[in-house]
């Protein structure tokens, strides 16, 4: 090397040789950037590729090889900080059934609608639409359909699974309903199909996309350390759900999770603090109701969602005193109760009836809203109160102190 | 023609007699009204058909005989027909055909028993039996209450159900009240209402078969 230098500096001068030797020791460590880089991709790939292919193998058995354990299950898990903490308080309510046609999004519109509604409760609810269909973001803003993403841009839900945005930003974007401004909505589309195919592949693969991280985010993941803080797609919504700016505006958060096991349904699970299940009472139904909740037990052990209380099954679209009713309510409950999961049916007097006053309107809007005031509205509107607040009582949710009805009663 | 209708006329037709002074033969129609009253509702076809079958005493040396009647019944048959409908005139030829089948039998007998067994295939219909007989609420209850102690038991709900099934002693309605108790399901006869209890057990054992082949994976 000295030689080099010495014979540089004989030929060119030393100033000359100097340039020419910053020059190259430039290029040369440009080049070993590239080939580190380059490096460190191979070798994220090498690994991205195992875990990716470790998380859908098939483990082998004295029987022959047999399907895994399912994606959601996978190792590590990484939880937000202080993740077990963040439930004290926390009224995340999700409705979920890997059926579908069991009346979720009804159940989620109208329990929003009445405890946002209702002058006995005035509260300030956030529904989160996690079905890519829209079905609950129609519903809520039937008129309005500045809820749908501009061409080529995605939903609100999309954004807020991807962790794209936070907080603050969710509680600003959330839009006020019809009907009832207490009652906000992060709205889906059609995009929320892709997001939670790529948002799996992504974190199975750990090449996820940092281009929409703000400057501001980087930095604060600097100083606070969290820079190499490996990422869990499974948190994205809990991690804004359970922040200070959601918990300060919203009293309620209200999730109509898709009838799959999608991104966005394990999302609402590892977030929310209480989940209800709503079935038809019909054989088949009763058999899903069982599998959905051997699938929440299963992720409640494996750690994924170790602290959401299951409130139990609702019956939907019920008619009283069919006996095939009953055999199914027997069937949920006698394997239930095998399985000492400690819940079970909810009282049959909260059962949504069926009642073509719940969806004779749902084109005009959440059914509490625009039903007629005939016998079925009244026997509709019955039904959502006594399930709300029967959910409301036991999630913790006080009445609002200052109700003509508890100003009374004090 | 209904059998009431057809006993008033029966009675207007004695009345008819009477007036004519034709006593024994309006004595011996009149006596045939209480048959035609035992059974209203129902059709003089369906009475004389049901009488048809019977067998009846012949009548002593001293009593009055049906004979009486059918001697007198064929021309009032003539009557009846050139002036009534057909419907009214074949009425008459049946029970004129049954009188005269009986002609030897006490008329008083005659009639007594006539009605009795009219009043008695009525009250011996196996639906109102069934409907009268009361449920031993107590039994179904130790039933129900020994299948659900054996739900999910297999081989003990085996052995249960094989005992149901031998129990003379519970009814066939009985088991449906049972299979409605424990199953929540409406069956129809003793074999279907075993085969709904036992499907509530079966439910279970499906359902338990379910979770050993999802052996904790998850659908995703």
């Amino acid at each position: 090397m000295t030689a080099i230098v010495d014979s540089l500096a004989s030929h060119l001068g030393k100033e000359a040789a100097i340039f020419f030797g910053s020059v190259f020791l430039a290029a040369l460590y440009a080049a070993f950037r590239v080939i580190w880089r380059e490096i460190r991709r191979f070798g994220c790939f090498l690994w991205s590729r195992h875990r990716t292919l470790v998380s859908v193998a098939r483990t082998h058995t004295q029987d022959g090889p047999r399907e895994g354990n399912g994606v959601w299950v996978t190792q590590p898990i990484v939880p937000p900080e202080d993740y077990k903490n963040s439930f004290h308080g926390a009224k995340i309510l999700a409705i979920s059934n890997l059926k579908g046609g069991v009346g979720k999004t009804t159940l989620a519109a109208n329990i929003g609608a009445f405890l946002s509604h209702d002058a006995r409760w005035n509260k300030r609810v956030l529904l989160v639409d996690l079905d890519f269909q829209g079905s609950l973001s129609s519903m809520a803003l039937p008129e309005d359909e500045r809820w749908l993403p501009p061409a080529g841009q995605d939903s609100l839900a999309t954004r807020v699974l991807s962790g794209d945005i936070d907080a603050g930003i969710l509680v600003s974007c959330a839009k006020a309903t019809q009907h009832e401004p207490r009652l906000k909505i992060i709205t889906a589309h059609y995009d929320l199909a892709q997001a939670d195919n790529r948002l799996l592949i992504e974190w199975l693969l750990k090449c996820r996309n940092q281009a929409g991280r703000s400057v501001r985010k980087a930095l604060g993941d600097l100083l606070y350390g969290r820079l190499f803080k490996k990422y869990d797609v499974r948190y994205n919504l809990a991690a804004v759900l359970h922040s200070e700016a959601v918990r300060e505006a919203f009293d309620l958060v209200i999730i109509d999770c898709p009838p799959r096991l999608t991104t966005g349904a394990i999302q609402a699970l590892c977030a929310s603090s209480h989940l209800l299940i709503p079935t038809i009472l019909d054989r088949p139904s009763a058999e899903a109701v069982l599998r959905f909740c051997e699938q929440v037990e299963t992720l409640k052990a494996s750690k994924i969602c170790p602290h959401i209380k299951v409130l139990g099954s609702v019956g939907s679209k019920y008619r009283s005193g069919q006996l095939a009713a009953r055999a199914a309510s027997a069937r949920i409950s006698d394997r239930l109760k095998e399985m000492k999961v400690g819940y079970g049916l909810l009282p049959e007097q909260l059962f949504f009836p069926q009642t073509v006053a719940l969806v004779r309107d749902a084109s005009e809007g959440i059914a509490y809203f625009v039903m007629d005031n005939d016998d079925a509205g009244r026997n509709a509107r019955a039904a959502i109160e006594g399930l709300s607040t029967y959910l409301a009582q036991h999630m913790g949710i006080p009445p609002d102190p200052n109700s003509p009805a508890q100003t009374t009663s004090a | 023609m209904k059998s009431a209708a057809f006993a008033d006329r029966l009675d207007e037709a004695a009345a008819m007699f009477e007036a004519a002074q034709a006593s024994s033969a309006a004595h011996a129609l009149r006596a045939l009204v209480p048959i035609f009253k035992a059974l209203p509702a129902k059709t003089v076809a369906d009475v004389v058909s049901k009488l048809s079958t019977q067998d009846f005493p012949t009548a002593s040396f001293m009593q009055t005989r049906v004979d009486t009647i059918a001697s007198t019944l064929p021309a009032l048959d003539t009557f009846v027909t050139s002036i009534a409908s057909k419907a009214i005139a074949a009425d008459f030829v049946a029970l004129t055909a049954l009188l005269h089948r009986h002609k030897s039998v006490s008329l008083d007998q005659f009639v007594a028993k006539a009605a009795d067994v009219l009043v008695s295939s009525v009250a011996s219909k196996p639906k109102s039996v069934k409907a009268s007989k009361v449920l031993r609420t107590d039994l179904i209850e130790k039933y129900n209450k020994r299948l659900e102690e054996a739900l999910g038991d297999d081989p003990g709900f085996r052995q249960l159900l094989a005992q149901l099934r031998q129990d003379a002693e519970m009814t066939s309605a009985e088991m449906t009240a049972l299979a409605k108790r424990f199953a929540f399901a409406a069956a129809k006869g003793r074999d279907q209402a075993l085969k709904k209890i036992v499907s509530r057990h079966h439910d279970l054992m499906i359902s338990r078969a379910a979770s050993r082949a999802t052996a904790g994976r998850i659908a995703g």
